[in-house]
């Protein structure tokens, strides 16, 4: 008896007929993997892997933060919790800022972020290089990984190095991981002293705890509330409520934001995978048809045993390793693609997504159980003496009929899903055109600008800051291609940074707030609605005057030219402001986000107190534009701020164009990604239109070729084969577009920023998939339209 | 009856054709010189692979010769293109194959109506008419809703003579039509297309079997791509008498 190995150099030799099989079959599976892996990549980067050690019983405590998974907290509060109950070890950590970073004679802008002695304890987050005990906390920072290899050429001495920040002496106390991240990138630690901590109640530290065995988050809250009630703690302006505190997992701070979105797109992964799951079914069922009358001849002449089933595992093998090496090269590149638009904060880790080892094991594991299923599905279920009988009485079997079904329903399924997913995919596409329309209130091209940090101790005092700020505007001015420059604390697409005013009701609320130099609103290309600008006569001696926006006269106070706008802050006079002037709105966080009222002060009239608290948490920016050009260049902005303020490091340029665009960045990033899911399940379901459509044109033959012999003319012949192919995917466009209707409010997710499904909408989906139909169908029945009938009549005999 | 008062539906003067398998030239036919005149029923014969279904399809314009000179009608055929092909083919000439080839998921009248749809101008009413007028010819009216695997094998003959029949072609080609037949239903396919030549249909046919040529006035022999040999009904009679048939057929096909 002959074993399984000696069968093997037939069964590669089958495995390459016909030639097209297995190229067809691992593009159809790699495709299908590649959308599957890369959505595992992101699911696995993403929602499940926080870089700390016991994440689960990390918690992130204080009141609801705008986003409401997430938690900030006051320093009052901070203090007056201490160690929360049931919690092993807490600490906090200020919003990164900008400071000017001196190493050797480099000085650049680096992100830092305050952290208490504390935090990294509880994050369970050790250096990379064994720390220096000697260097007191208040004086030592920690680099982060990014920036011990770019800026410290991984020196591993770089421990007890001296390093400026802001011009204060400090001392490198140890590298984090190159994991390490914690809501945001930063290039350092530097020490959150009681010195650094704001007076006030405002919320802006985060604070974290990490809870003993056993204990639970819940019960923490109930604590911290008790705790809150029986203390005399001030209330915040216009929030605070004990309710409101309390404290969430870090894992879901961490993952809330993202998980929405990327389950969804892990989803649409899952239907693409399933078409392509579906088309290797259906090629594997017509091999399994080819194989019928050598599957009878093996029975007939009692080669019962291993024999018929070594192809379809060997085409197992094949197809899955095909399938990987097509899959995984396209998920890498989707990854890639994908990386640049994930939003920072939801981002686990500091090192770039990248296809994980664990993705591409579940990636071959998929691979090879969608090949086996499809082989499984697409085999002919029935007992070889049938089979034999079939095959014998007739020369056919009967299966070609059940086969011919079992794809035309597949073809539906697929065709369904689809067009489902492109309904997806049109209508966010279609949401993101609408919202790209949408003005964000200032002029895009000709202007851009750099990030500076005015800091405490090379500007001491209020006056050392105005004095920069003019002589730099004073310098951009003279540029050539520059027509207007200034500074501001503020951009038109940016979080913001929020102040309390008192409102003309006496209530207190939190409003944008912005300092700006004269010239800023030009440069900015915000349009004045009425009254003027900020200008070079507002100084310090002359009365305090403030510019609004429209959103201001419309929310709070109508007034507009004329009225008072009066501070609410616990730093400083709060003397009131004579507004002088109405700026038109501009949008801030999106295109989509409701515009919210701002209020823009001269530097000039600052307070030295309010200016010294602001300085902290806004970051400053110059900016300039330019008739003809877009501003100026990189080298020169940064030349031209060094020029004017010796020591001030500047950050990245960025031209007005990129801050617009990040305003659609989440529209557009949904669109893209849903555009890709769609395509990729459209160019599947075109393939197995194409594959299906191939099969029934060959078997088809004698009737065409008969046709032909009767007077059919090439154009009858294709109008007939066009409309059986369409035919077969009309059912499941129609089928998909009413699914899609049906589940427009699932689809619809806010995270997703679905558009609504209108008729727009499903005709262009609908026409849309009938053209790529069309399009499968057509090549096949143009090469059967043309057949020469006396070849395919003349073996009518065997065709029989 | 061969007369040149009687005008030829197909002409054909040193028509040849050649394969090109892979770098092989197969020379299937060869100087074939053949007219088929309005009204006759020509049989062709010879043995497995001599040419004669290339032959046939080279008549109906399935086919482009080689070389040589093929006039349909007293058209030219040189030069015609595939819809040109297809319309005179429609118009013309009725194909009756071996397997029958009747289509599976149509009805007997609609296999009837085939070949009537792919004509301009004709309405659907109309073309039912011929098509049940078709089968009535070939006694098969009382079968036109079923469908071909509920006919035997001479009933799906018949049908397919119908639609052949039901587009009123100036010829009838028909390719061993009695080859997936046994006898009884041999016959009675033969005697309905010798019915049919006597009513005045042009009919040329190929086969194998001695008996069923006979029923046409001339037989043209095929061996090696080449015609060896042409007798008329009138040639075979005589030769019959003189006992040279059985000689015929031995020299003919050693």
């Amino acid at each position: 008896m002959r074993s399984p190995v000696d069968g093997l150099p037939r069964a590669w030799r089958a495995l390459w007929r016909p030639r097209c099989f297995l190229p067809l079959a691992s593009l159809t599976l790699g495709i299908g993997l590649a959308a599957f892996t890369s959505a595992l990549t992101m699911v696995e980067s993403l929602l499940r892997t926080p870089p700390f050690v016991h994440h689960a019983r990390i918690v992130m405590y204080g009141e609801e933060d705008r986003d409401p998974a997430s938690r900030a907290a006051s320093p009052m509060f901070y203090d007056a919790i201490g160690l929360p109950p049931g919690a092993t070890s807490h600490g906090a950590a200020q919003v990164p800022e900008s400071v000017n970073l001196r190493f050797g004679e480099r000085v650049r802008l680096a992100r830092a972020q305050r952290v208490d002695a504390g935090f990294l304890p509880t994050l369970g987050v050790p250096s990379v290089l064994p720390e220096d005990p000697s260097i007191a906390f208040e004086r030592g920072i920690m680099l982060s990984h990014a920036l011990w290899r770019d800026g410290f050429g991984a020196d591993p001495h770089v421990v007890g190095r001296p390093v400026g920040v802001n011009g204060t002496a400090m001392i490198v106390r140890g590298v984090l991981p190159s994991d390490y991240r914690l809501l945001a990138d930063i290039d350092l630690l530097i020490p959150l002293s009681a010195a650094n901590m704001s007076r006030d109640s405002a919320a802006n530290l985060i604070a974290v705890a990490r809870l003993a065995p056993g204990v639970s988050g819940d019960s923490v809250t109930r604590q911290i509330r008790a705790t809150l009630l029986a203390s005399n703690l001030p209330q915040r302006p216009g929030c605070l409520c004990v309710p409101m505190y309390g404290t969430t997992p870090l894992d879901v701070v961490l993952t809330s934001n993202a998980r929405p979105v990327v389950l969804i797109f892990f989803g649409c992964s899952l239907l693409v995978l399933a078409i392509a799951g579906m088309n290797l079914s259906n090629l594997m069922l017509t091999r399994a048809l080819q194989r019928t009358q050598e599957t009878c001849l093996t029975i007939a002449f009692g080669g019962l045993g291993w024999r018929p089933r070594l192809l379809p595992i060997l085409d197992v093998v094949a197809i899955s390793i095909g399938a990987l090496v097509i899959g995984l090269p396209i998920a890498r590149t989707l990854v890639i693609a994908v990386r640049p638009v994930v939003p920072e904060s939801w981002l686990l880790s500091a090192l770039p997504i990248d296809l994980h080892w664990r993705a591409c094991a579940a990636a071959a594991l998929a691979s090879v159980t969608v090949a086996a299923m499809s082989t499984m599905l697409g085999s002919l279920r029935a007992r070889p003496d049938q089979l034999l009988r079939m095959q014998f009485a007739s020369g056919k079997t009967s299966l070609v009929g059940l086969a011919q079904r079992a794809r035309r329903l597949l073809v539906l399924v697929q065709t369904t899903i689809a067009t489902l997913l492109l309904v997806f995919g049109v209508a966010t596409s279609s949401h993101m055109w609408r919202v790209m329309r949408i003005s964000l209130g200032f002029e895009q091209t000709g202007a851009s600008f750099v990030e500076i940090n005015p800091d405490a101790n090379q500007f001491p005092q209020i006056d050392d800051v105005r004095r920069a700020t003019d002589i730099i505007r004073v310098e951009a001015m003279s540029e050539p291609g520059v027509d207007s420059a200034g500074l501001s604390t503020w951009l038109p697409v940016s979080r913001g940074f929020f102040m309390p005013f008192r409102l003309p009701n006496g209530k207190v609320s939190y409003l944008q707030y912005g300092l700006i130099s004269p010239g800023a609103m030009e440069s900015m290309g915000i349009n004045l609605i009425a009254g003027r600008p900020i200008g070079a006569g507002d100084l310090a001696t002359t009365p305090p005057v403030a510019v609004v926006n429209q959103a201001y006269l419309d929310r709070v106070d109508s007034r507009g030219i004329g009225g008072w706008v009066t501070p609410a802050s616990p730093h400083g006079e709060n003397r009131p402001m004579r507004i002088v002037g109405v700026v038109a709105d501009t949008r801030l966080a999106g295109a989509e986000q409701a515009v919210l009222p701002a209020v823009f002060l001269p530097f000039s009239q600052v307070d030295t107190d309010v200016y010294a608290f602001v300085r902290r948490f806004a970051p400053t920016f110059v900016i300039v534009r330019g008739s003809g050009q877009e501003a100026v260049a990189a080298q020169d902005l940064q030349k031209l701020v060094r020029r004017a303020a010796p020591g001030l490091a500047t950050g990245h340029r960025q031209s007005f164009r990129q801050l617009a665009r990040q305003a659609t960045a989440q529209t557009r990033r949904n669109a893209a990604l849903a555009a890709v899911f769609a395509g990729m399940a459209l160019a599947l379901a075109c393939i197995g239109l194409y594959a299906v459509q191939s099969l029934e044109v060959t078997s088809g033959l004698r009737d065409i070729a008969l046709r032909d012999a009767l007077g059919a003319t090439p154009m009858d012949q294709l109008g007939r084969l066009l409309s059986r192919g369409l035919g077969m995917a009309m059912p499941g466009i129609a089928l998909g577009l009413v699914a899609a209707i049906i589940l427009e409010r699932n689809l619809a997710h806010p995270a997703v920023e679905t558009g609504s499904i209108d008729v727009g909408v499903v005709a262009a989906v609908a026409l849309l998939v009938m053209v790529a139909a069309l399009t499968a169908v057509a090549l096949p029945s143009l090469r059967a339209a043309v057949v020469r009938p006396a070849s395919i009549l003349r073996n009518e005999g065997t065709h029989s | 009856m061969q007369s040149a008062l009687v005008p030829a539906v197909i002409e054909m003067r040193g028509i040849g054709k050649v394969f090109d398998i892979g770098a092989m030239e197969v020379h299937v036919l060869s100087d074939i010189h053949l007219d088929i005149r309005r009204g006759e029923f020509v049989s062709i014969a010879g043995p497995s692979g001599c040419g004669k279904t290339t032959l046939l399809s080279l008549m109906g314009v399935l086919d482009i010769p080689t070389y040589g000179t093929f006039r349909f009608l007293g058209q030219s055929m040189s030069g015609l293109g595939r819809r040109a092909r297809a319309r005179l083919r429609n118009q013309h000439i009725g194909f009756v194959f071996q397997a029958f080839n009747l289509i599976g998921d149509m009805t007997v009248i609609e296999n009837v109506e085939l070949p009537l749809s792919f004509r301009d101008g004709m309405s659907r009413r109309e073309r039912a008419d011929r098509a049940a007028s078709a089968l009535a010819d070939v006694g098969m009216a009382h079968r036109t809703r079923h469908y071909p695997d509920q006919l035997s094998g001479g009933q799906q003959q018949r049908v397919a003579v119908a639609r052949a029949l039901a587009g009123e072609p100036s010829i009838l080609l028909a390719d061993e039509p009695t080859g997936n037949l046994d006898l009884r239903n041999g016959e009675t396919v033969m005697a309905l297309l010798s019915r049919l030549h006597a009513s005045g249909r042009t009919i040329c046919m190929v086969t194998h079997d001695e008996r069923f040529s006979s029923v046409a006035d001339r037989t043209i022999r095929l061996l090696d791509g080449c015609i060896i040999d042409e007798t008329t009904y009138r040639q075979r009679q005589r030769e019959a008498e003189a006992g040279l048939d059985e000689r015929r057929s031995t020299e003919s096909f050693p």
